[in-house]
């Protein structure tokens, strides 16, 4: 792969908007769920460990691809209300902040998850990742 | 509000790790390829890190129930890898002088910590 066209440290603009993912919250993807983490079953309500699932997809649609030997330090959510099965649920993504600290790169994407239909908010997170270029 | 949040464990083998690739579509190879992953610098498979965050949900709804879930704000590090074979296991604590932040942890077999932050319960509207 070309290096020129590796989402690098670069590429992250604090407050730019690089796009928004669409997710259905189907029963056969929580099925899924299911069979990694059986006592996740509260009837009709998604995993609350989806939303990382979710949040991580749409960063790494929107900001890849990546170069090798990045890391996910860390990860904040704050949750309005947790998406119920069936739901289609839009999250866009964004860059919040970049520093680099002891010739360390680190990047800040806050995803915003809401309810395709209401436009309601249901959750937000913030991924911090160590950029490796 | 419960001072100390009930443990979830899970024992992590490679088949979970690839049924979990396999529901968030995260084919790393660090987590999916024996023989990348050996020569890369961690030395081997890991899980994916979000795997384990999983637990300290289960935790939290398991000792203060699914409604809170939906107030929760959660802020965590990754600070170890899980590898094949690990049992790890969410859990947290009330936070001295507080009723609504919680120390929340993920350790494995040997008391090592792998994920570390807090959960703060929002006061319901």
């Amino acid at each position: 792969m070309a290096k020129e066209k590796l989402f690098t440290y670069d590429h992250y603009e604090p407050g730019k908007l690089y796009g928004e993912s669409e997710f259905t919250v189907d029963e056969e993807t929580v099925n899924k769920w299911r069979t990694v983490y059986p006592d996740d079953n509260e009837p009709g309500v998604m995993p609350p460990g989806m939303t990382a699932m979710i949040a991580v997809d749409a960063i790494l649609t929107h900001q890849s691809p990546r170069p090798p030997g990045g890391v996910h330090g860390g990860q904040s959510f704050d949750i309005h209300r947790m998406p119920r099965i069936g739901e289609t649920l839009v999250t866009e993504v964004r860059c919040i902040d970049k520093e680099i600290r002891k010739g360390r790169k680190w990047a800040y994407s806050e995803t915003r998850t809401r309810s395709k239909d209401t436009g309601e908010l249901l959750f937000t997170g913030v991924m911090t990742s160590l950029v490796a270029e | 509000m419960q001072k100390v949040l009930e443990p979830a464990s899970n024992h992590v083998d490679f088949e979970s790790i690839l049924n979990y690739a396999d529901v968030t579509q995260d084919y790393n190879p660090i987590h999916v390829d024996k023989e990348f992953a050996a020569k890369s610098p961690m030395g081997g498979i890991i899980a994916h890190g979000t795997m384990s965050l999983a637990l300290i949900w289960q935790s939290l709804k398991k000792t203060l129930g699914a409604d809170v879930v939906n107030r929760v704000r959660l802020d965590i590090r990754f600070v170890s890898p899980v590898r094949i074979d690990d049992t790890v296991t969410g859990g947290g604590k009330l936070q001295e002088g507080s009723d609504q932040v919680y120390d929340v942890w993920v350790k494995n077999q040997d008391g090592q910590i792998v994920i570390k932050g807090t959960a703060e319960i929002k006061t319901a509207l």
